[in-house]
């Protein structure tokens, strides 16, 4: 492979074929406009009608049928003039189609030649966005949508959209540390950097903990989704050991005594502790209380 | 053809002749009242049987004089005559008196042929000077080649404040200065009114000012030297960065050009004037047009090289080039790749590559493709994180479309994306059905799905209204749907929601809005499902003016 690409680079460097006689040149590179009186003769050739593009009202106003020949004047081609892209003025001459053959590449030729995959002829600004973004090796999704791109596409400069990386921890470091001051600290408790085994992409709260399920159930039933210091009085300092004992779940924060001593009247030995709750209840998939074992 | 044109003219002569006889025909002596009312009566003839008005008739019946009448209003071949009389009265019609005969001045013999020849050779070889057509005066600030854009974009999410920006944006190609010199600018003034969260990008700097271009320029099109200094794109050499510097070149009339550059590399976050990095290299360009009936219709090439010293890279030499050729109507190629050599320790040499593909078999049919490497990997240093940088990575996609009838065009997308460093790929591949025409003139409709693989599995739906009558207004709205699987094996779905419209308010300006918005949740909540459901979206809308 390497030694196709170097034979690319050879190709460019002089394998060419010929410069036609009617070599187009750089529009782009072109300052200014000829004088008419170089321009107008090349295209009047004797048996010419004049009057069907021309009015007597100017020479400038043309008007002409473009969409014949392939190549519809859209957006700001058709308000364009003729000689911006007949350099010299002779229409029987081959214009190229391909952008660059008029427009300077910003990207200096590192975007590749299809400028149609994110740009249109209304306006240079690029039509690329969150959608279109699903095309890559990082889809937008969650908050990566409703972000300016700039916050990871930092090079400014060269115009080439500079790959972040696609792993979460490369840009997520910070949140994973700053974990330690307002959760559990990740580091400490042994979790890993793979942010999206718990967490979702529109909020760091809600995480899934997929180890908490063999202590009590949170994936699915009526606690999916629920913040981890909802039930849990501080996590500063755990480290998960899966002995299932932070002693630090609240559930009378939420499931307040008197009421649950009401409704378990019925229940022999029913105390209204937090620990007591998850010994006797489990949770179903489809979220419905079932009474859990009794002990 | 010219030997036929004198029998065509003696065929149209002899037809006029014959019509002209039909109409004169053996000429009328008598005329005859066809009509009668109390005052007027109505006569068979006209002015081509020699009435006049303001005539006055003898009406005669039964070979004896009944009446007079006068004539007071007479068509080519009706009159009617102010009068008493009756049906069948009859009157005598005088010969039109003839008319007035210009006299006609006979044209001088033709010229001899000598004569002829010596006054052509005259013309030929006199000096006049040809005169410009010049239109009405226009201020010169009108040149259409300045932009000034004025720009609102806000991001805002549930729970997360908003972010918003005003920004100015400013872009001037190629206005004229005099001397063959011209001013090619592209500058951006940014104020970040409101930013949330964690910043990355210059989080201390909630005003900025990005240039990417500001440089006087001479471009002759004909040929001759090229020079350029100021913050400059270097033209014509591939895969160069800014430099604050200048290029000067050499452009023949056959559209070669060649020449040096050189400069100071401004910093890549903030654009700022640097010398802490730079290069200097040479480049060789070409570009061809070929005819409309030959093989090579466009042909183009670029070749840089350049050495470079940056903290990021160490020192290096670098060369790339770059191909485009567009093989009659059906085929374009496009390649591209830049080698290296550094004082920094690498294993590949190869900093990226890439083939463009653009292939129509039939004029209904097309076929876009495209391979990317990417294998350098410069560090992003102010990121959130200590260091941002994707690796090397490879990227392949190719898109297939057959307009099977003016009105129905059907599409396959694919693509394959892969980061050689850590091995996270994603592959995607779905159909689009496009109806161009389904509102007819105004603008047509799209569907699509995309099923995806990979690290980030899922799948994504759309449906897609484009509308672009009246012709200044273009306007844009997409629905989508996306799925992702997240590694528990659940599944997070959100709603999206595009539009976009485009106005171009007159000739100089132009106003363009775009929103976008998103609907997901926390896992397990359906979007737009109540509690747990969050909703964003971002609104970009700019008024361009162009001068």
């Amino acid at each position: 492979m390497t030694v196709a690409l170097l034979a690319i680079v050879l190709f460019a460097a002089g394998l060419a074929p010929a410069a036609g006689p009617a070599a187009g040149g750089q529009r782009s590179a072109q300052p200014g406009t000829l004088p008419v009186s170089l321009q107008a003769p090349v295209h009047g050739m004797g048996d010419t009608r004049c009057s069907v593009c021309h009015s007597t009202e100017a020479w400038t106003k043309v008007t002409f049928d473009h969409e014949r020949t392939g190549f519809p004047l859209r957006g700001r081609h058709a308000a364009t003039t003729c000689s911006s892209c007949h350099v010299s003025s002779d229409f029987r001459a081959a214009v190229p189609t391909s952008c660059a053959a008029c427009h300077k590449d910003v990207h200096a030729g590192e975007l590749g030649m299809r400028c149609a995959s994110c740009h249109d002829a209304e306006s240079w600004r690029s039509r690329f966005n969150a959608d279109a973004h699903r095309r890559t090796n990082f889809p937008l999704i969650g908050r990566h949508a409703l972000i300016p791109c700039e916050e990871c596409h930092l090079n400014q400069r060269d115009r080439e959209f500079t790959r972040a990386a696609v792993e979460c921890f490369t840009c997520h470091q910070a949140d994973y540390l700053r974990a330690a001051t307002i959760s559990i600290d990740h580091l400490a408790a042994g979790f890993g950097t793979g942010c999206r085994d718990c967490h979702n992409p529109w909020s760091f709260r809600g995480g899934r903990f997929t180890g908490h399920d063999a202590c009590f159930q949170l994936a699915p039933g009526p606690h999916a989704g629920i913040a981890c210091l909802d039930c849990h009085t501080r996590l500063i300092g755990f480290v998960g050991t899966g002995a299932c004992a932070t002693n630090t779940a609240s559930c009378t924060r939420c499931h307040f005594c008197p009421t649950m001593q009401q409704r378990h009247q019925q229940v022999a030995g029913f105390q209204c502790k937090d620990r007591k709750c998850y010994e006797c209840h489990q949770f179903t998939p489809a979220a419905a209380i079932r009474p859990g074992r009794r002990p | 053809m010219t030997a036929s044109r004198p029998a065509l003219a003696l065929a149209a002569a002899a037809a006029l002749a014959s019509v002209s006889g039909a109409r004169a025909g053996p000429r009328r002596t008598n005329g005859r009242v066809e009509y009668a009312t109390a005052r007027r009566l109505y006569l068979d003839a006209g002015g081509r049987d020699g009435l006049a008005l303001g005539a006055t008739l003898q009406l005669r019946r039964a070979d004896r004089p009944a009446s007079t009448c006068r004539v007071d209003t007479v068509s080519e071949t009706r009159a009617t005559c102010i009068g008493t009389g009756r049906p069948g009265d009859t009157f005598v019609l005088s010969p039109p008196a003839p008319l007035a005969m210009p006299g006609v001045e006979r044209a001088p013999p033709p010229l001899s042929d000598a004569e002829l020849a010596r006054r052509q050779r005259l013309l030929e070889t006199a000096a006049h000077e040809k005169v410009d057509y010049h239109g009405a005066p226009a201020f010169t600030v009108l040149s259409g080649k300045s932009e000034v854009r004025l720009a609102y974009a806000a991001w805002a999410e549930q729970k997360v404040g908003p972010w918003r920006q005003e920004r100015l944006d400013v872009a001037i190609r190629g206005l004229p200065l005099g001397g063959g010199f011209a001013l090619y600018a592209d500058l951006s003034a940014r104020r970040w009114s409101q930013r949330s969260g964690p910043i990355a990008a210059r989080p201390d700097e909630p005003t900025q000012l990005y240039v990417w271009e500001a440089e006087l320029a001479r471009r002759p099109a004909q040929g001759g030297l090229a020079l350029a200094f100021g913050r400059v794109r270097p033209w014509s050499a591939p895969g160069s960065s800014l430099i604050d510097g200048g290029q000067a070149g050499w452009r023949t009339r056959s559209n070669v050009e060649f020449g040096v550059f050189g400069g100071g590399v401004p910093d890549p976050g903030t654009l700022a004037l640097s010398f802490e990095r730079h290069t200097a290299g040479a480049y060789l360009a070409f570009q061809s047009t070929g005819e409309v009936s030959s093989l090579v219709r466009y042909a183009r090439q670029e070749t840089r090289v350049a050495y470079s010293n940056s903290p990021e890279l160490g020192r290096r030499v670098e060369a790339e080039g770059l191909a485009q050729i567009s093989l009659g109507r059906m085929l374009d190629l496009g390649a591209q790749a830049r080698v290296a050599r550094g004082d920094r320790e690498s294993a590949d040499y190869l900093d990226g590559a890439s083939v463009d593909v653009g292939f129509r078999p039939l004029d209904r049919l097309s076929l876009l493709g495209g391979f990317r490497y990417r294998g350098l990997s410069v560090p992003e240093r102010d990121g959130p994180g200590t260091v941002l940088s994707g690796g090397a990575a490879r990227h392949a996609d190719l898109t297939a479309s057959w307009e099977v009838v003016p009105w129905l065009t059907v599409s396959g997308v694919s693509g394959l994306v892969k980061d050689l460093t850590t091995g996270v790929s994603r592959r995607f591949a779905g159909p689009e059905l496009g109806l161009p025409r389904l509102f007819g003139e105004v603008g047509g409709a799209s569907a699509g799905y995309v099923a995806e693989d990979g690290w980030s599995s899922g799948q994504t739906a759309w449906v897609q209204l484009l509308t672009h009558r009246p012709r200044w207004l273009q306007v844009l709205l997409r629905v989508s749907w996306f799925q992702t699987r997240s590694p528990g094996a659940s599944t997070e779905d959100e709603l999206g929601a595009y539009a976009s419209i485009s106005a171009q308010l007159g000739p100089f300006a132009a106003l363009r809005v775009s929103a976008l918005g998103r609907a997901g949740g926390l896992p397990g909540v359906r979007p737009l499902g109540g509690a747990g459901g969050l909703l964003g979206g971002t609104l970009d809308a700019s008024l361009a003016g162009r001068f």
